[in-house]
């Protein structure tokens, strides 16, 4: 395996100017930003700035017309139908609050109209964004909120997740791969299973989309979310996808302007598609840098990067097996095979807390997440209250992972009771 | 004409972490006062930073001696990092035997000083100075603080629990 990224170039952060040092193994957290991105979205800024969708002038048209290229490649990307499936907003969090606002809601206000019972499933691996929303509106409605298990490779118990849907399921909403766990649940089979049974599915695409290769209608999900600076793009933007025409049966979340055919003070009337879940002035810079990170990723081969990531992501897996003190979140299966391929890896280090190993590490220059990564929940389940999270981009290499382990044995060495 | 400001990068200082866990204050981490000490309890609280899940339980012993509360023995319980347990001995170490007034004036001078960052001289410093490098460490100054508000809450219910009685 190459010593050095053939990438780490690309990041004007490691430069001798700013943090050439940086070790930095928290990208399931956010991405750093490459040159290329940075000079788009500086680009943009300096000489191409206006607002999409609104102005009668040419420099205005030529953004609205960038927007909706973006929106063409994006669904490209996750292998959509259409762009008419596509809609832009702030990121995974806004996303999912938009399904939970203008799909379920609706849904459960016609419910407790009608007196049925109703339910909204999610699994235990779930952070907070795909949880709080789904927890307010259940308490609100007086709906259950039912949450799938895992099984001891962490992945959601498929069996189990079965018996939990019936026919007042009004979503499934669950990740598609943990922050915490790293595992990636079989949402294919996942999707399948809740379609027989009548069930809308939400897939949190949060860190999947790290790795490329989504395919929405492979899936078969009814909504598919992910944040623009998970994929080296910039932070405030993300993508909603929605299957067919169901954005046309669902409720604007946010009312504004630019999604209104007709407004009176008596009543208005809203654009259908996806538009109307864009209210206000589209975040055009992040857009634009969204697709400049998509083509530098596809530039550098997608291909080439996951190879080089799941070869690290081995010797990362390794090396921490290595240390005595090393105790993984989760256990290693029979097959000793857990976690191995992960880019993620969450653990905790005997008789060391972790907010302690954080901070000598970043006395070190290295970058990790300590704490319960927005997933308290889980954490619970674990049994356990904090983790240390060390998870890699293309612009890690061998010496991170040494980094990280000499800083982890010096922690351990200091603080341990 | 330059669009870009040169970022100026703090340079990291090996002597910085190694001073917040100075051995003053590694010492009550590794023998905390009052850790998991069973106290007849008058009043307990448990704090939770929010943030990293960090919790503890302070508990005190209260007599009462005239009109004046005593704290007679104070206890913690919990998991949390290294700062919060060695902020949690000191706070057993200093409180003990302490009146309630001046426990909770001690607490918020305490907390006052971690929060704006001020100086603190004479026996005070002494006192504390295990963890006033923390104001180094805006990050992590919600670890040493934990203890001290919940000991504030514990405070209150002591008061409260007095004048109904």
């Amino acid at each position: 395996m190459s010593i050095v990224s053939p990438w780490k170039q690309d990041f004007p952060v490691y430069l001798s100017h700013a943090h050439p040092n940086l070790c930095y193994l928290d990208s399931a957290a956010t991405c750093l930003t490459p040159k290329h991105v940075a000079d788009a979205v500086f680009h943009y800024q300096c000489y191409a700035h206006a607002n999409s969708h609104k102005g009668l002038y040419q420099l205005s048209a030529n953004v609205t017309e960038r927007v909706e290229q973006a929106r063409a490649k994006v669904a490209d990307f996750i292998g959509a139908s259409s762009e008419q499936n596509i809609s832009f907003n702030h990121g995974t969090t806004d996303a999912i609050n938009i399904v939970a606002y203008s799909f379920v809601e609706p849904l459960l206000i016609n419910a407790s109209s009608t007196g049925d019972s109703s339910n909204i499933v999610i699994s235990a691996a779930e952070h907070h964004a795909n949880l709080l929303p789904w927890q307010r509106l259940a308490l609100q409605y007086g709906a259950e909120l039912r949450v799938a298990p895992l099984n001891d490779e962490g992945v959601i118990n498929l069996a189990e997740l079965s018996e939990l849907l019936d026919s007042n399921t009004l979503i499934l909403a669950i990740t598609h791969t943990s922050n915490v766990l790293g595992r990636q649940n079989p949402v294919e089979q996942i999707c399948r299973i809740a379609r027989s049974k009548g069930v809308p599915t939400l897939i949190d695409g949060a860190q999947a989309i790290a790795k490329g290769g989504i395919n929405v209608n492979a899936i078969d999900c009814d909504f598919y979310v992910f944040s623009a600076h998970k994929i080296y793009g910039p932070t405030g933007c993300g993508v909603l996808y929605a299957k067919g025409q169901l954005f046309d049966q669902m409720r604007p979340y946010q009312l504004g302007g630019g999604i209104i055919e007709s407004v009176t003070y008596e009543r208005s009337r809203y654009v259908s598609g996806p538009l109307k879940f864009e209210p206000g002035s589209h975040n055009v810079a992040a857009i634009i840098g969204l697709i400049e990170a998509l083509d530098y990723m596809a530039d550098i081969s997608w291909h080439d990067v996951n190879q080089y990531i799941d070869n690290l992501a081995a010797y990362m897996h390794s090396a921490l097996e290595s240390l005595p003190f090393y105790q993984p979140l989760l256990r290693r299966n029979d097959a000793g095979t857990v976690n191995k391929s992960s880019s993620l890896v969450s653990f905790q280090t005997k008789k060391v807390h972790c907010h302690d190993v954080a901070s000598l590490l970043d006395n070190e220059g290295v970058a990790i997440r300590a704490g319960h990564h927005c997933a308290q929940p889980l954490h619970q389940t674990l049994g356990v209250n904090a983790s240390i999270r060390a998870s890699l981009g293309l612009y890690n290499d061998v010496s991170d992972i040494d980094r990280l382990i000499e800083g982890l044995k010096t922690a351990h060495k200091m603080m341990a009771l | 004409m330059n669009f870009v400001k040169q970022y100026q990068p703090r340079k990291p200082d090996e002597k910085n972490t190694q001073q917040l866990y100075q051995e003053a204050l590694l010492t009550h981490h590794k023998n905390p006062v009052g850790f998991e000490k069973t106290i007849p309890i008058s009043a307990s609280h448990s704090g939770v930073n929010p943030a990293c899940g960090d919790e503890i339980t302070v508990e005190v012993s209260i007599d009462r001696h005239e009109t004046n509360l005593f704290i007679k023995d104070i206890a913690f319980h919990g998991d949390s990092c290294a700062i919060c347990r060695a902020s949690a001995s000191i706070m057993c170490q200093e409180v003990s035997q302490e009146t309630v007034a001046d426990a909770k004036v001690l607490a918020q001078q305490l907390t006052g000083v971690l929060v704006t960052n001020i100086a603190l001289i004479g026996e005070l410093a002494e006192q504390f100075s295990p963890l006033l490098t923390v104001q180094q460490f805006p990050i992590r100054k919600q670890c040493a603080l934990l203890p001290w508000n919940t000991l504030l809450q514990v405070i209150a219910q002591a008061d409260n629990n007095s004048h109904t009685r």
